[in-house]
C-alpha cells in the first residue's frame, strides 16, 4: 500500500450530514491508516471536488468511495454526478454509494438498473454502523482494483 | 462478457429463506443475462459447492456473489466460510455478503473489522430490495474485476513468451484453451464465446465459430465497414453489433495494428471496452516488440 490515508468524498446539501460523518470517521482505521474525508454540497461543486483528486488522468483518483445524496438543488443531481463519474470521468473503480431522504423520487431498485452504483442507502437505513461497512468495504474493493491495474499500467 | 448466465451462492440454514431468494431472483437480469442460484445449507455443504463451481484455479470462481447466513450449524459456522473463501481458496474477487439473525453474536462492526467482506446484513434489513441491489451491484464488480483480471493474466502469460511471434500466437491458444476448463479439465459449463485476433491482417489465433478463418474474415468485412467510433486520438477504434464488436489499434511506431473480434453473451459495457482496449494496445506492443 502506498497510501498514507484514504481519501472519500461526501456529497450532500445537508451540512448536519457533514458534521456526522466527519465525527463518525474520525477514529476510523483501514488497514490501520486513518481516513480523510472531502466534502461537496452539490453536483457542481462535487465534479470541482473530484476534478482535483485526479492522479494524471481523469479516470484514476485519488478517492476510492464517494457517499452521494440523491436530492440536491435538484432531484436527479447526485445521480447525475455518479453518471458523470463513470461515463465522463470514465472512472470504474471508485465505490459510488447514493443516499436519499425521498426514496420515492429516486426507487432503489431503478437507481440500481441505471446507475452502475455499489449501493443504495434510504437514510432512515444510513446508520453509524452502516457508513462503518460502506466506507470499510468500499476502500477495500477499491484498493483492491486499484493496486491491481496500478501494476497493470505499470507494464505498459 | 463471455458468461451465459452469472452465478450466486446462497448459504443458509433456513429452507424458508432458499425458496424467497429463488423467486426474488427468478425475473432478475443483469446486462440482460439470468442470474441462477444455487444452494448450500452448511458451513461444510459451502465448500463442497463452492469447490465445485471453480474454473481451473482455487482462486477463480464462476460464482460471482455469496449470500451467507452467520450463524448455521454454529455460530460462526457463516464468517469461517467466508475467511476460507478469501484465506484458503484465495479468492478476492467474490462478492460476499453475509446475514444474520442474531446481530448480538456477530455484531456489524466487528464482523467488517475482520473479515474481508462486502456487506452485512440483519435479517430485518434483507428486503427484497436489498437483495436485488446486493445481487446486482455484486455481480457488475465481480464481472468488472473478473474480466480486469483475466485479459491481466493473459497478459502475464503472453509477456513470458514475448521472445517471438511464434511463442505469443502459441502462449495465446493455450491460454484460451485452459481459460475454458474447469479443475477436473472438463469444458466449463456456461461460457461461451468466439474471438479471433489478426494482426497486420494475417489470422494469428480463434476460438469458437472464430476458429476457421473463413468464417472470422467474413464477419471483420462485415463489422469493419460499420460505422466505427474512435477510442484514443492515434486511431484505435470499436465497431459494436449486437454482442459482437471489433477493435483495432492503429499500427504506430510502438503497436503493432491489431484487430480483435469477440462475441459476447451480451453487448459490452462501456468499461469492459475500456478493459479490451488497455489490453489490445499492450499486446500491439508486445507483438511489434516481438518482431
Amino acid at each position: 500500500m502506498h497510501n498514507t490515508e484514504f481519501n472519500v468524498v461526501l456529497v450532500d446539501d445537508e451540512p448536519d450530514v457533514h458534521e456526522i460523518s466527519r465525527l463518525a470517521l474520525r477514529k476510523f482505521r483501514i488497514y490501520g491508516l486513518p481516513v480523510r474525508l472531502h466534502s461537496a454540497a452539490s453536483k457542481a461543486e462535487g465534479i470541482e471536488l473530484l476534478n482535483s483528486l485526479t492522479l494524471g488522468r481523469a479516470d484514476i483518483s485519488m478517492a476510492s468511495v464517494a457517499l452521494i445524496d440523491v436530492v440536491m438543488e435538484t432531484d436527479q443531481a447526485g445521480l447525475e454526478l455518479c453518471a458523470y463519474i463513470r461515463d465522463v470521468m470514465k472512472n470504474r473503480r471508485m465505490q459510488l454509494y447514493v443516499r436519499t431522504g425521498q426514496p420515492g423520487v429516486a426507487p432503489e431498485r431503478s437507481v440500481i438498473d441505471q446507475y452502475d452504483i455499489q449501493g443504495y442507502l434510504a437514510k432512515s437505513e444510513a446508520t453509524e454502523d452502516k457508513l462503518y461497512t460502506l466506507v470499510k468495504a468500499g476502500v477495500r474493493q477499491a484498493m483492491y482494483t486499484g493496486v491491481s491495474h496500478a501494476l497493470q499500467d505499470l507494464l505498459h | 462478457m463471455h458468461s451465459t448466465e452469472f452465478h450466486v451462492v446462497l448459504v443458509d440454514d433456513e429452507p424458508d429463506v432458499h425458496e424467497i431468494t429463488r423467486l426474488a431472483l427468478r425475473k432478475f437480469r443483469i446486462y440482460g443475462l439470468p442470474v441462477r442460484l444455487h444452494s448450500a445449507a452448511s458451513k461444510a455443504e459451502g465448500i463442497e459447492l463452492l469447490n465445485s463451481l471453480t474454473l481451473g484455479r482455487a482462486d477463480i470462481s464462476l460464482a460471482a456473489v455469496a449470500l451467507i447466513d452467520v450463524v448455521m450449524e454454529t455460530d460462526h459456522a457463516g464468517l469461517e466460510l467466508c475467511a476460507h473463501i478469501r484465506d484458503v481458496m484465495k479468492n478476492r474477487r467474490m462478492q460476499l455478503y453475509v446475514r444474520t439473525g442474531q446481530p448480538g453474536v456477530a455484531p456489524e462492526r466487528s464482523v467488517i473489522d475482520q473479515y474481508d467482506i462486502q456487506g452485512y446484513l440483519a435479517k430485518s434489513e434483507a428486503t427484497e430490495d436489498k437483495l436485488y441491489t446486493l445481487v446486482k451491484a455484486g455481480v457488475r464488480q465481480a464481472c468488472y474485476t473478473a474480466v480486469s483480471h483475466a485479459l491481466q493474466d493473459l497478459l502475464h502469460c503472453l509477456i513470458q513468451s514475448a521472445s517471438s511471434r511464434e511463442n505469443i500466437t502459441a502462449a495465446l491458444r493455450g491460454w484460451q484453451r485452459q481459460a475454458r476448463l474447469n479443475l477436473k479439465g472438463e469444458t466449463a459449463a456456461s461460457i461461451a464465446s468466439a474471438l479471433c485476433y489478426m494482426v497486420d491482417d494475417a489470422f494469428v489465433a480463434g476460438v469458437g465459430a472464430w476458429h476457421d478463418e473463413a468464417l472470422a474474415r467474413q464477419r471483420r468485412n462485415e463489422l469493419a465497414a460499420l460505422p466505427a467510433t474512435p477510442l484514443n486520438e492515434e486511431g484505435d477504434r470499436i465497431t459494436m453489433d449486437g454482442s459482437d464488436f471489433l477493435m483495432q489499434i492503429a499500427p504506430t511506431a510502438a503497436n503493432a495494428a491489431v484487430q480483435y473480434m469477440l462475441r459476447g453473451t451480451t453487448a459490452a459495457p462501456d468499461w469492459e471496452v475500456a478493459l479490451y482496449h488497455a489490453y489490445l494496445r499492450s499486446f500491439a506492443a508486445l507483438w511489434k516488440q516481438a518482431g
